[in-house]
């Protein structure tokens, strides 16, 4: 990348980083009319292809025999769409074993390629996607345009067909009511910024993602300077927005009781979770509390319904919350 | 993108239409398509969808009838503006006038920048000469705001061509 003063991120807010390529296959049209034929064998024809892939092994995971609370939960992790796991007779998933490599088969696009990873690390991601990109233009045909780029279902995804985005923590700017703010004059700019499991008020995770709102007209790595550039300057303003928050006893309290009541819980609903891991995790990255924040995030994503019952058979909510009280206990207590 | 009516809410239809000769084109929110008459059946789309349904009968000639299909994969204007999805790639060159008209209102008047796939990538010898031939016939139908983009292209990619000599690609 030929970008010389690469923006400093303060990376303590920053919770994971993922990169999507959307692309299509010239030789089939586009999976919503696709008939289902056609897309199990496409289904097959990409799952042979990718056994041979060098750097990664990938489980295949055929969507037809995913259960729903199993789809649920790799909609929690990020893995795959909430529809993708219902349109089962035409879509699989290919999954790489640490789960940061992915490839979703006829969600909206023939492939979706996907690579997560914990901070900030979009560089990373896109040269390991790229790779795979790569491996896979080598075996088939893209549909492509010189003047569209890669051609994909949805206008909005044309060109480099990139969705760079950025996970964020921003507690101080949440409880400023400055959101909205930032997500008006980033959208100037060509990003888009929502907010994840109901945000805009102060209960709630703060938690927000960032990514380009498009991708025709811009290359790759200038997608990529420029949400890096972005998510630097939300950073330093939600650096600004903590400024003097801590000297006072009563802020440092309350997110001490916040981590008291996470060790103490015995019923825990995932409302109450997602509010006392935003102030759990906010002490932490004040270095107010001595905490493993990758942890945190795991466990925060174990804590989800369907994660929950994935891990056991707790039909009713009243002993999900009971679980979810028992593993957030079990792991504050280290 | 805004509803071109109120310039406030966004806009969820597009409307193709042709009174004695002159086409035009336009994005509405649903409320404004609600107050010409042509409410109802938007209201469930997506915030992505482009309706373009019942209201040839309403509001008379359409250039571009709602049952124009791609001869590839069969899917009609109507429900490509309805779903603001594609069906096949073939689509992007059957519903070009929509696109040329939609795609400002998403990326900016911008053609591809980026990465080419190995089997296009064999083809950047002929680029400049298919850029040129683009470039006259943006000139020809005066699309200058296209002929712009073009123009600009080829200046980057002679440039390119001078400059580069054996770089890695
Ligand atoms: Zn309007
Ligand atoms: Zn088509």
């Amino acid at each position: 990348m030929s970008e010389t003063n690469l923006p400093v991120i303060d990376s303590r807010m920053v919770v994971s980083s993922r990169i999507r390529l959307a692309r299509n296959l010239k030789k089939y049209p586009f999976p919503s009319r696709l008939s289902e034929e056609a897309a199990r064998e496409m289904k097959l024809e990409l799952h042979d292809l990718l056994k041979e892939y060098p750097h990664e092994t990938f489980d295949f995971l055929d969507m037809k025999n995913v259960t729903s609370v199993q789809a649920g939960a790799m909609t929690e992790e990020h893995l795959i769409s909430p529809d993708f796991g219902r349109n089962g007779e035409k879509t699989a998933l290919l999954l790489g074993r640490e789960k940061t490599l992915s490839v979703m088969i006829n969600e909206e696009d023939h492939l979706r390629i996907q690579a997560m990873g914990f901070g900030s690390c979009l560089e990373d991601l896109y040269r390991r996607i790229n790779e795979l990109d790569d491996y896979i233009d080598g075996k088939v045909e893209y549909a492509f345009s010189d003047k569209y780029g890669y051609l994909t279902s949805c206008p909005t995804n044309l060109g480099t067909g990139i969705r760079a985005s950025v996970m964020l923590h921003l507690p101080a700017l949440t409880r400023r009511g400055l959101m909205e703010r930032v997500i008006h004059s980033v959208s100037q700019v060509g990003i888009t910024v929502r907010g994840l499991y109901g945000e805009g008020t102060q209960a709630g995770a703060c938690l927000y993602q960032v990514s380009n709102s498009y991708s025709l007209g811009i290359s790759e790595s200038e997608t990529i300077a420029l949400l890096n550039r972005i998510v630097a300057q939300i950073c330093e303003s939600e650096k600004k927005a903590r400024e003097n928050q801590f000297p006072d006893l009563r802020a440092r309290d309350e997110l001490y009781r916040s981590y008291g009541i996470l060790k103490e819980c015995r019923m825990l609903t995932s409302a109450e979770f997602r509010t006392l891991y935003s102030k759990v995790r906010l002490a932490a990255e004040e270095g107010l509390l001595e905490l493993d924040i990758p942890a945190l995030d795991r466990l925060f994503i174990e804590c989800q319904p369907y994660n929950l019952m994935l891990t056991g058979d707790s039909e009713s909510e009243n002993e999900r919350d009971q679980r979810r009280a028992t593993l957030v206990r079990e792991r504050m207590r280290g | 993108m805004l509803c071109e009516n109120c310039k406030k809410n966004t806009a969820t239809t597009y409307f193709k239409q042709t009174v004695n000769g002159k086409t035009r084109e336009v994005f509405l929110c649903s409320e404004c398509a609600a107050k010409l008459g042509l409410g109802d059946s938007f209201s469930n789309f997506g915030n992505f969808g482009f309706g373009l349904s019942a209201m040839s009968d309403l509001l008379g000639a359409f250039s571009a009838p709602a049952s124009a299909k791609c001869p590839t994969c069969g899917i009609t204007l109507n429900e490509v503006s309805r779903s603001g999805t594609m069906g096949c790639a073939d689509c992007y060159d059957t519903f070009r006038d929509y696109l040329r008209r939609l795609l400002p209102r998403i990326s900016g008047n911008k053609i591809h920048n980026g990465k080419v796939p190995h089997a296009a990538e064999k083809n950047e010898e002929k680029e400049i000469p298919a850029l040129k031939k683009r470039l006259e016939e943006a000139i020809k139908t005066e699309n200058f705001e296209e002929a712009t983009v073009l123009r600009d292209k080829i200046r980057e990619l002679e440039a390119k061509k001078n400059s580069e000599g054996g770089d890695a690609k």
